[in-house]
């Protein structure tokens, strides 16, 4: 929820009312409250950026403020096991050594300049609140890989996002941090410059880093984090290997790395330490692992073919599409290819992966998105519009966006297209892929679309929507466009809404902000 | 014949054991590299010019019948494995076939020849940056490759040949390879490294001027090292090598070039083929004398001893004679002579695996005939027969088996060549049965052959085309395999069918193809390994 407010009038629900302004006006530049919010088994949790805090929301309707310790988040971040949550913080310390200093208004009154610093860390949140001692981070990590259990996770600094980085001195590019989720210890370890790609084999006793030119693997269970294998990329210091992609084998053996603009893709075998290279035919934007036919399927912006790479051999079987693919969704035994560029591509693919069957659907219009259903017997695509290029049905379908229903168990390609009044902002399916819960832009409507019939029933909403997750055991949370913050929760087995908003105003009147952790004079 | 480059590779001896380890196959090379090429006979440098060899009848003039040879640093085999040196980064890697496990050790300097013992166990390499020998267990009890000693050797040198037992390396300055510039402080060309592979003991010596060629007996007895006017003849068996010299020439200012050396299985007898010289030298290597000088009659271009050890067989191109000797007791013995026929020329010799049959025919002249001598037929007239080709003969390979015969054509027109393959790149595939023939035009010039030990399949590659066509000798047919990149090298690994094809890239690449049942060309498996040299940058 990047909208703000101005002025701010109406208050409610939990803020404090000690510090009220002059006028009960307040005038607010950030966001009152993030709608990408985190959801857990018991609720949701929001970051608030106006008001530094993070707010746990319940379908109860209750919503409380997380004590982070004074912590003000600047990020937050959900642990696989749908619990935990952590949050990146930053804590404000004054040096000067006048009295009487209590708030980062004080420092920056009283002291001299510099006195006042911020320190990072990370904050590990649990039904609500603080799990032990905050861990310091690196003011530079922005984002967090964690292992299948949840147990462990390392920061990393993710340079796709580093807007409103601010590292301040020198920024050591060349680590990541390990974090022992349980007892909050972290270490650092080297791993090369710009590590940005961190994965873990299926018994998470090692994590594989990757970055420029370099991949180290790092094992994960004497708690040393210490390094087992270090791959060089390149044996030119001049030439730079900057990693596009990388996934590993079902088995773990291997780590596929994609390389930005080359056709080179690395298999570094991490058993018998070894590296060889498959030539592909250019740089893929995007790999995808199958599980059933143990194979990497691969597509090109650049050119209209699906590269099938078997995990044995690391032979390429090359299928020649119609149209390129930019984007690839893995099911079990299956892919599907489909291109999101700005291009006006249609198709979409089904590619069986073990007998290389490949089906073709032709969306009417340029795809946004895909997702597949739990049963994987359905994909729901979102289509954008495009240029009208005839008149009827045809422009009407051109010029608005659609949502099209794609049947996974037909060798047909068959499809149902739907026209969409605005845009499409969210899908989720239930839990027995029998509907798709879709959030038009702008309509105050929960739409039921069954994927058999491509019917729609409609549950009223309480505000327009931003989007849809899921929630608990089957449950779903969706955000809204509203300033103050609203959050509504679907029981799909009622079929009941409840509502709980105003969330965002939590701690936003407090006044100056407190030096929380200055010891008491 | 030499270092000719065609016949099985376990015959080649010293220097044809280089990069190939101990394959039973054969294989060649036929582009020149370091090695300037080979000039068995004749005049160097006698032929035309203009390069025209058409042939007026007159052995006069014509140029060598030349024997290609093979590129330096091949990769080497064992049954499992093969080995690339990676000069550029000081270190051995080795391939495991079939799961292409990749693992790399150290070596000394600028690796620069790498060979396998017969036995597999060991591979080496001579390292001319550091002057000295690495000998590497090529699977230790952990399964991997350990380097087991370093050794020292002369400065200087620049070839290794290692015995067929594994034992011994001879490292010394080959005169045959063109010299790099790069020797210093005081030079000897005459010095060599006898080195034990099993102890690290160095011992050097000094041999004849020039040594260019080394060979040992079967039973890795005797190494015995060829010069231009004398032998060095090193006993393997003494507790300490010793070395024993044999002059081979009477005149001894103007020495004949050794151009040959062939043993007998036995290691009795080795006969020596010199540059213009109408006899062939006898040596007893028993006494290490110079026995007897077996007459031929004018200009002897090719030696070979038959597969079966019974026959030496020179071919007096110049006379267009064979003159047959015994291995057995040959001082003082009395060739058989055959006439060739006097409208053919022929120079060179090569023998069926089971020293039935041979080959006979000349590489110094444009002449599209190869003559069969069928040796169970006792009428000399019956036992030769020539017959024709589409393109004169660049080089000849009788497959292991004895069944067919790959013949790499020069593109030049000839005496009764085929307008329609001139100034092509041909291979001939010919039964050995029937004779039944069919030329292939190649996309590009070869460069390298390998024939698997079954005789049922071939490989060959070519300049500027990354393809490797494989030949299926028994039905004559071939197909072809596409590589990711241009290929440098291609060999077979021992025992098998399988190939390996060394390629260009900056990172190392090998592609590894089985043609599973050669009979169907649509069952292949084709595996490439690329980027090996990273591997020797992986940091525990």
């Amino acid at each position: 929820m990047k909208k703000s407010i101005l002025p701010l009038l109406v208050l409610s629900g939990c803020m404090s009312w000690e510090n009220l302004p002059n006028n009960w006006n307040n005038y607010q530049s950030d966001a009152l409250w993030d709608a990408d919010l985190v959801a857990v088994d018991g609720g949701v949790y929001v970051n608030l950026p106006a008001s530094k805090q993070v707010a746990h929301v319940k379908p109860d309707g209750e919503w409380t403020l997380v004590d982070l310790k004074g912590g003000q988040p600047t990020r937050i971040v959900g642990a696989p096991d749908g619990k935990s949550l952590l949050v990146f913080a930053e804590v404000p310390f004054c040096d000067s050594t006048e009295r009487g200093i209590k708030t980062v208004e004080d420092c920056l009154e009283k002291g001299d300049d510099g006195d006042l610093r911020w320190e990072s860390e990370v904050d590990i949140v649990r039904d609500g609140a603080l799990i032990g001692d905050p861990t310091p981070l690196g003011n530079h990590f922005n984002a967090l890989a964690f292992t299948s259990d949840g147990s462990q996770a390392v920061a990393y600094l993710d340079y796709s996002d580093t807007s409103g980085l601010n590292f301040g001195g020198l920024l050591n590019a060349t680590e990541v941090v390990f974090l022992d989720l349980a007892t909050g210890a972290t270490t650092a370890v080297p791993v090369g410059f710009a590590a940005d790609r961190i994965l873990f084999d299926q018994d998470d006793t090692i994590a594989v880093v990757f970055s420029e030119s370099k991949v180290v693997v790092v094992e994960l269970e004497s708690g040393n984090y210490d390094r087992l294998v270090t791959y060089s990329l390149s044996q030119d210091v001049d030439i730079q290997v900057h990693p596009q992609d990388a996934a590993l084998t079902p088995d773990g053996r291997y780590a596929l790395v994609t390389v930005q603009g080359s056709g080179d893709l690395y298999t570094l075998d991490l058993e018998a330490e070894s590296i060889n290279i498959v030539d592909l035919d250019a740089s893929p934007s995007s790999m995808g692992v199958e599980k059933v036919s143990n194979s990497t399927a691969l597509v090109y912006a650049s050119r209209s073919q699906v590269d099938v790479l078997d995990h044995e051999y690391f032979d390429v079987e090359t299928l020649d599409l119609d149209e390129p693919a930019t984007d690839l969704k893995i099911g079990n035994g299956f892919a599907m290819l489909y291109n999101t560029s700005a291009t006006n591509y249609h198709d979409i693919y089904r590619l069986d992966t073990e007998d290389l069957n490949l089906v073709e659907y032709r969306a009417k219009n340029p795809v946004v998105s895909l997702q597949i259903a739990p049963d994987e017997g359905h994909a729901v695509v979102v289509t954008r519009p495009e240029p009208a290029s005839g008149s009827g049905l045809e422009a009407l379908t051109d010029n608005n966006w659609g949502v099209e229903i794609l049947s996974l168990t037909s060798d047909r390609g068959h499809s149902i297209n739907l026209i969409s009044e605005s845009k499409p902002v969210g899908v989720a399916f239930s839990s027995d892929s029998a509907y798709a819960l879709v959030l038009l832009e702008g309509v105050d409507a929960l739409l039921k679309l069954d994927l058999y019939a491509g019917t729609t029933t409609e549950l009223a909403l309480a505000d327009s929507p931003l989007g849809i997750g899921a929630f608990g055991d089957g449950g779903f949370y969706i955000t809204h466009d509203a300033a103050l913050g609203l959050v509504s929760f679907y029981n799909p087995d009622t079929e009941e809404l409840s509502a709980v908003g105003q969330f965002a105003i939590g701690g936003l009147l407090s006044g100056e902000t407190e030096l929380p952790r200055t010891e008491k004079e | 014949m030499g270092m000719r480059s065609i016949i099985p590779l376990l015959s080649l001896g010293a220097a044809g054991l280089t990069g190939f380890g101990c394959a039973e196959y054969s294989s060649g090379n036929l582009k020149n590299s370091d090695y300037a090429e080979d000039a068995d006979t004749g005049a160097y440098g006698a032929e035309d010019p203009s390069g025209d060899a058409s042939w007026d009848g007159d052995d006069d003039d014509l140029g060598s019948e030349t024997e290609n040879d093979f590129l330096r640093l091949l990769p080497a085999t064992t049954d499992k494995y093969v080995f690339v040196a990676n000069p550029t980064r000081n270190t051995l890697t080795r391939v495991s076939v079939p799961s292409l496990d990749v693992i790399t050790v150290d070596v000394g300097t600028n690796p620069d020849v790498v060979v396998t013992t017969q036995d597999y166990t060991r591979a080496v390499t001579f390292n001319t940056g550091s002057d000295d020998l690495t000998v590497i267990n090529a699977n230790n009890d952990e399964g991997l490759p350990e380097v087991d000693l370093e050794i020292p050797v002369l400065a200087n040198l620049n070839h290794m040949v290692v015995s067929p037992d594994g034992l011994w390396a001879v490292v010394y300055h080959d005169s045959d390879i063109e010299d790099d510039g790069t020797a210093t402080g005081t030079i000897s060309y005459n010095e060599i490294s006898v080195v034990n592979l099993d102890t690290g003991a160095h011992h050097p010596m000094v041999v004849g001027r020039n040594p260019h060629q080394v060979k040992f007996t079967e039973d890795s007895s005797l190494a015995i090292v060829v010069s231009d006017d004398r032998l060095a003849l090193i006993d393997l068996f003494a507790d300490v090598p010793t070395r024993s010299i044999v002059e081979i020439a009477d005149d001894l200012l103007d020495p004949p070039r050794a151009e040959e050396v062939e043993l007998t299985p036995d290691g009795a007898y080795a006969f020596i083929r010199q540059y213009g010289q109408p006899d062939i030298v006898l040596v007893d290597l028993a006494t290490n004398e110079w026995v007897d000088s077996l007459p031929v009659q004018s200009n002897p271009t090719d030696l070979d001893i038959s597969p079966d050890g019974t026959l030496a067989v020179i071919v007096d191109r110049g006379a267009q004679k064979l003159f047959i000797y015994p291995t057995e007791n040959p001082a003082g013995s009395q060739p058989v002579i055959i006439d060739l026929p006097e409208t053919e020329l022929l120079g060179s010799v090569t023998f069926s695996p089971d020293s039935e049959k041979a080959i006979l025919f000349t590489t110094a002249a444009n002449i599209a005939h190869y003559t069969t001598w069928d040796l169970t037929e006792p009428d000399p007239a019956k036992a030769l027969k020539t017959r024709p080709l589409v393109a004169p003969i660049r080089d000849i390979s009788i497959t292991p088996t004895g069944n067919s015969m790959l013949v790499i054509h020069k593109t030049d027109a000839g005496v009764d060549s085929d307008p329609r393959y001139e100034h092509k790149d041909v291979i001939s595939l010919i039964d050995l049965g029937d004779f039944l023939d069919n030329p292939l035009i190649l996309p590009g010039e070869p460069t390298t052959f390998a024939n698997s030990a079954s005789g049922e399949v071939g490989y060959v590659i070519m300049e500027g085309q990354p393809q490797l066509t494989v030949l299926a000798y028994d039905q004559l047919l071939h197909w072809d395999v596409s590589l990711k990149s241009m290929p440098v090298h291609v060999g077979v690994l021992p025992d098998t069918n399988y190939a390996y094809i060394n390629q260009e890239h900056d990172l190392g690449r090998l592609t590894f193809f089985d043609p599973v049942n050669p009979l169907d060309g649509t069952d292949d498996v084709i595996q490439t390994i690329t980027g090996f040299e990273l591997n020797s940058a992986i940091e525990h």
